[in-house]
């Protein structure tokens, strides 16, 4: 507390973000999602709604996934994020990234980025999810195009390949 | 010779970036020291505008300008069909959000601040709600020239003849909601003037050429001083077809000489864009003893809010589709579109059809429970086939695989009829299961209009083929297809070709992606565009070959005479041999598939030079407690004329399901109450079935390699396919949609009381 | 849409929090806690609160601690909904809240949103409270004069209010561990399968003496269908003692409809929840007798 006032008005945070160390001084009422998308320029997230209910700002965060946009900025300090940009050095692929360009499970593209974090974080919980586990595991991100049959096949094709890799 | 790139899973283009993450969307695009724009929107749902006072708002530190209809240079007015809406209310406001005053500032938080400072001064009148209100003779009127926006006839045969010679006649009136589109992407866009002062719009569209013509006498500029391109797009299902935010951009950026940026909020994006129409059907259809379907008579109302937008478009469609993909000699349809002050209704996939199914599905379904056939036989019994005339009197010449589509159901409805025998309801399980059917037809472009595309190709000194078209890519893969169709046309690799797309300045008009049109008309652009390259080039090869040009053949890239393969030349070089003479190698090429226009009391004419068809079986669970459907399973077969990329095709197919289940089970939008994703459910994936796809190809012979369209057909049959399935479950017909908790629970509860 | 100004801080302990609430009250300022932020993070937006200050608790570790203290378990109110779903000694102890966590929002919102939130927040139609009202949970409070432990449904004051002073803070659930071998049942209806507010949700825990052929105890607790949370009292009576034939169960489900709309009135909604509520108590008596 200074001169009888509560709190701060920006704050100077630090993240992880897709494995490198980031300090920002941000405005204490902005969301997670406006720091990585404006200060960042990882616009892979994106806002579909800006409330918590379309997932199209699914970042992972701690391990778990969240709404970027329901995540006020200095929440964010200390943690450890990863988006979309982090998933792929550019040149190859992760695995659900292929698997979704192969299954044709990507139409407009704007739920695409959410949608594969959410499948990532299911299969680092669960490495063998049943399709109905995957449709749970991604009932948080909404799509209008694909009526996510070629998304669930594109995370069952994942899993099907690790575990031929176990075998 | 066999298809090479047509018919192949190849790719996407641009999916790449799309799964990295890299792909750009308008509210991705970087701009320095763009000013944010706001609109100031009416609070009130009819009213006059008496005075807007801005002083206070530009006064503010950081607000760069305040705009009313005054400053608008040009024409103060836009519609695609009908031109009635207008950019910023001068005279009146009708509808709560339309459009009042526009601010740029500095930053979001001034803008808003600057929206709180506008002051606006309207006298509110009678706002009206039901189209039928607004039909009364002594309603207010909306617009000067009246409430009804249109009014569409069809009529064929002798009607009362019809329903005198039927055995049996079912009449009913059904009921469909207003629905929002949802796609994922608000609408956004940026602007600014290039350094010769040409106004540059880069926005999210499912048409650049039509944003451009409405633009140019808004900003009463020559055509040459805008701009317009469409960024990637996500998502548009016909709510980006109407220019949302483009007039805002293109006027600050003209108006301030500054970079301009425009997102809206999902809050805005429900409250301002298009919705899809709500329709009221009353349908009578009669039919003989032996199963021919004799009469159908309708009277449709559509609820077009208060601007026309595809209004127009949507009663046509609804009454030319009216029938179903039957034959009925007697026909009497009129619809009307209506002004209210509601949200305004637009285009969305399907401009009515998907309503207008649920009537005559229902209708076929009771029909055949009365003659005691199955579904599908009476389908069959009735549906078209080649020679079929419409109900229009156009005569269907080629590609009417509705009966294949209904064929290949079969097996499921039967396979789905025996697992429900077999799995009778549990005590207090309170499930009960049924299977339904629906089919639908759908006329491919646009309704009795010219709708024609154009393309255009050349290849450069180093073999690079360029393709340009106007056709917006939303998502769907119109991008991917037209270059299959480019490549597999002139033998080279898919990867061969690159994409110029979707740019006023750099392409020609391809209309609008809308209308399941791109793939058939677009594509048979490309396919002319490259056939002349390609015959171009042959010929060119002929003579490096020195044989007849009859003799060459292009297969990846590279001519070779057809009975000596092993002497080959590459494409590019034999492109180089032509540009090194100062030869041209380009390829243009026109489509505009043959339509009439309609008569205007019969509605007699040829609405579309082809129809794709499609049937459905869905098997539901009914939850008699709650009355909620799942939908547990779906087939869903649909004749495409030719797959150009089946994995497209199905992902089209698996879309439109999914949205039809929402359309079916619990859209909808209640203007001004639904603000967003929290009250406006669209099916998640817990809410799909695990869905079957199959593609009939009856080619379609002015087509590109056969191919039709599908985008808006694999909605249509849906949500009828799901009604039949409940009244097969419980007994009792659903008339409205959407089929939700509360209607399914007191139709089964009125089934218990007697 | 931009989120409005507000000052934030982030206090390390609970002392430290509620000397943080107790100057923000005596100084007049607004104050909003924000733990998980699901729903707090949806009203900034909307500007439908407009705080001075907002305070971060969720540095204070301890109220992210779930423990068996003897017959007891405490949960914390930092706890989240993707915890509650999944960890042992709530599955075990709490099976039911378990299943009503599951059940909330979407994997992303389970991530962020709490026990405490819920609560606080008392939303008619939250997945959690149900399931706390059938398990008896009471709720600490601490506020600057010290701690007050009250039960469940005395915490409600109707939709949206609770009894919580400006200047305390929720420390704690505590949950007796359940006896008799209870059977518990959650029951969700939404209108979609994922992501949806709940039409109505429904909480039961019963013992069926198979031998004696009674209901030996009943609790049953219906969301988003009374003002607050409370027993289905008048449903419970009907069962305790009675044997599971259809004509108890039908008395049964006919009170707990007449008692939701004794409570409630006639709604636009009490049409259809008055039949549904009655059939979905029997739906899961059922489904708790079966379990065996």
């Amino acid at each position: 507390m200074k001169n009888g006032v509560l709190g701060e008005e920006t704050l100077t945070i630090s993240m992880m973000v897709n494995g490198e160390s980031v300090v920002r001084d941000v405005p204490v009422n902005r969301t997670l999602l406006s720091v990585l998308r404006e200060d960042l320029g990882l616009i892979g997230a994106r806002e579909g709604c800006g409330v918590g209910e379309c997932g199209a700002c699914t970042v992972i965060m701690n391990g778990k996934t969240v709404n970027a946009c329901m995540v006020l900025a200095p929440k964010a300090d200390g943690a450890t994020i990863t988006t979309i940009e982090g998933l792929s050095d550019g040149e190859h692929l992760h695995p659900l990234q292929e698997a979704f360009i192969e299954e044709g499970a990507v139409q407009c593209g704007f739920c695409t980025p959410g949608m594969i974090l959410s499948a990532k974080a299911l299969l680092d919980e669960n490495p063998s999810p049943t399709r109905l586990e995957i449709r749970e595991g991604i009932s948080g991100n909404l799509c209008r195009c694909t009526g996510y049959q070629q998304i669930v096949d594109a995370i069952e094709l994942v899993v099907n390949r690790t575990e031929e890799a176990k075998a | 010779m066999k298809n090479r790139v047509v018919g192949e899973r190849v790719a996407r283009i641009g999916i790449r970036d799309k799964v990295t993450g890299h792909a750009r969307y308008a509210a991705d695009l970087e701009i320095k020291n763009a000013l944010v724009l706001k609109v100031f929107r009416s609070p009130v749902a009819h009213g006059r505008v008496k005075k807007v006072m801005t002083e206070k708002a530009a006064a503010l530190e950081g607000v760069a300008g305040v705009f009313t209809a005054a400053d608008i240079p040009g024409e103060n007015l836009y519609g695609i069909i009908n031109r009635d809406q207008t950019v910023l209310a001068s005279e009146k406001v009708r509808f709560v959000g339309d459009p009042v005053a526009l601010v740029a500032a500095e930053t979001e938080e001034i803008a808003e601040a600057a929206l709180k400072a506008i002051e606006a001064e309207i006298t509110p009148l009678p706002a009206l709600f039901d189209p039928a209100d607004a039909m009364a003779p002594d309603a207010p009127a909306i617009h000067e020239k009246g409430n009804i926006l249109f009014t569409r006839k069809v009529a064929r045969g002798d009607i009362e003849k019809g329903f005198a010679d039927s055995d049996l006649i079912i009449e009913e009136t059904y009921e469909t909601r207003m629905l929002e589109h949802a796609y994922l992407e608000p609408e956004a866009g940026v602007a600014y003037r290039d350094e010769t002062g040409c106004v540059v719009l880069l926005v999210t569209t499912q048409n650049p050429h039509a944003d451009h013509a409405q633009l140019v006498p808004i900003l009463n500029v020559a055509p040459d001083r805008l701009r317009v391109i469409q960024t990637e797009t996500g998502g548009g299902f016909g709510g980006k077809l109407d220019i949302s935010v483009q007039p805002f951009l293109a006027l600050a950026a003209y108006l301030l000489k500054r970079p301009v940026r425009m997102v809206y909020s999902r809050e805005e994006s429900f409250m301002a864009s298009a919705k899809r129409h709500p329709l009221k059907i009353r349908m009578k259809t009669g039919a003989s003893r032996e199963g021919k379907l004799l009469a159908m008579e309708s009277e449709i109302t559509a609820d077009t809010g208060a601007y026309g937008s595809y209004g127009i478009a949507v009663a046509t469609r609804s009454a030319v589709h009216a029938t179903g993909p039957y034959n009925v000699p007697n026909v009497s349809v009129i619809s009307r579109a209506v002004y209210t002050n509601n949200n305004w209704c637009g285009a969305m996939r399907g401009f009515g059809v998907p309503q207008i199914a649920i009537a005559h599905e229902s209708q076929m379904d009771k029909l055949a429970q009365r003659l005691g056939l199955d579904p599908i036989t009476f389908r069959l019994k009735n549906a078209f086939e080649n020679g079929s005339v419409t109900p229009t009197g156009q005569r269907l010449e080629a590609s009417v695989g509705i009966r294949e589509t209904l064929k290949k159901i079969r097996p499921y409805y039967q396979t789905f009829r025996k697992e429900i025998e077999a799995n009778p309801s549990r005590r207090y399980d309170g499930v009960r299961h049924g299977v339904g059917v629906a089919s639908m037809w759908y006329g491919i472009g646009n309704t009795g209009h010219p709708n024609p595309s154009s393309a255009q190709m050349e290849v450069d000194r180093d073999g690079v083929v360029t393709l340009y078209t106007g056709a917006a890519d939303i998502g769907q893969g119109s991008d991917t297809v037209l270059v299959q169709i480019a490549a597999e046309t002139l033998g080279l690799p898919y990867e061969r070709i690159r994409l110029v797309r979707a740019d006023t300045t750099l392409t020609t008009d391809a209309g609008a992606t809308s209308a399941s049109r791109q793939t058939y008309i677009s594509g048979r652009a490309v396919q002319e565009a490259a056939l002349e390259i390609k015959r171009i080039l042959t010929e060119k090869a002929a003579g490096l070959l020195k044989v007849p040009a009859n003799m060459v053949a292009c297969e990846d890239g590279v001519f070779f005479p057809q009975f000596r393969e092993f002497q080959k030349i590459p494409f590019e070089e034999v492109a180089r041999a032509g540009l090194k003479k100062g030869e041209k190698i380009r390829g243009e090429g026109v489509f505009n598939p043959e339509t009439t226009s309609l008569d205007p009391e019969t509605g007699q004419g040829t609405p579309y030079s082809t129809y794709a068809y499609a049937s459905q079986v869905s098997l539901v669970a009914v939850d008699e407690v709650t009355g909620q459907v799942t939908v547990k399973r779906t087939v869903s077969a649909h004749d495409v004329g030719k797959a150009v990329n089946p994995a497209n095709v199905e992902g089209q197919i698996f879309s439109g399901v999914a949205m039809g289940i929402g359309m079916g089970l619990f859209e909808q939008f209640y203007p001004n109450k639904t603000k967003s994703f929290d009250t406006y459910l669209i099916p998640t994936a817990m809410d799909m079935p695990e869905i079957t796809p199959i593609i009939i190809e009856v080619p379609e012979p002015t087509g590109p390699f056969g191919a039709k369209g599908v985008g808006e057909p694999a909605l249509i049959p849906t949500a009828p396919a799901i009604l039949n399935a409940v009244h097969d479950a419980t007994g009792r017909w659903v008339h409205q949609i959407p089929a939700d908790l509360e209607t399914i629970r007191e139709l089964i509860s009125e089934q218990e009381g007697g | 849409m931009s989120i409005p100004h507000f000052r934030y801080i982030a206090p390390q302990t609970l002392e430290e929090a509620i000397g943080l609430l107790r100057m923000a009250k005596e100084s007049g300022k607004r104050a909003r806690v924000l733990a998980g932020g699901t729903d707090l993070m949806v009203q900034l937006r909307a500007h439908e609160i407009t705080p001075d200050v907002v305070i971060d608790i969720s540095g204070i570790k301890r109220l992210s601690r779930v423990d068996r203290m003897g017959n007891e378990i405490q949960i914390g109110p930092l706890v989240t909904h993707a915890s509650l779903a999944t960890l042992d000694l709530i599955r075990e102890y709490a099976g039911v809240l378990s299943e009503a966590a599951r059940t909330v929002g979407s994997p992303q919102i389970r991530n962020l949103g709490t026990l405490g939130g819920n609560i606080v927040n008392a939303s008619p139609a939250a997945d959690t409270i149900p399931a706390l009202v059938i398990l008896d949970a009471r709720l600490a409070l601490r506020g600057p004069e010290g701690e007050r432990i009250l039960p469940i449904t005395d915490f409600f004051k109707g939709p949206y209010q609770t009894v919580i002073e400006k200047d305390e803070l929720l420390t704690g659930v505590i949950i007796p561990l359940p006896s008799l071998n209870g059977r518990a049942v959650f029951l969700k209806l939404a209108r979609r399968k994922a992501v949806a507010i709940a039409r109505m949700n429904l909480a039961c825990m019963l013992y069926y003496d198979r031998q004696k052929e009674i209901f030996e105890w009943v609790r049953l607790c219906v969301g988003s269908s009374t003002p607050k949370p409370v027993r289905m009292t008048q449903a419970e009576k009907v069962l305790v003692g009675n044997a599971y034939t259809d004509d108890v169960l039908q008395e049964a489900g006919r009170a707990a409809a007449e008692q939701m709309v004794a409570l409630s009135g006639f709604r636009s909604s009490t049409a259809y929840k008055k039949p549904v509520v009655g059939d979905l108590v029997i739906r899961a008596v059922h489904l708790a007798v079966e379990k065996g």
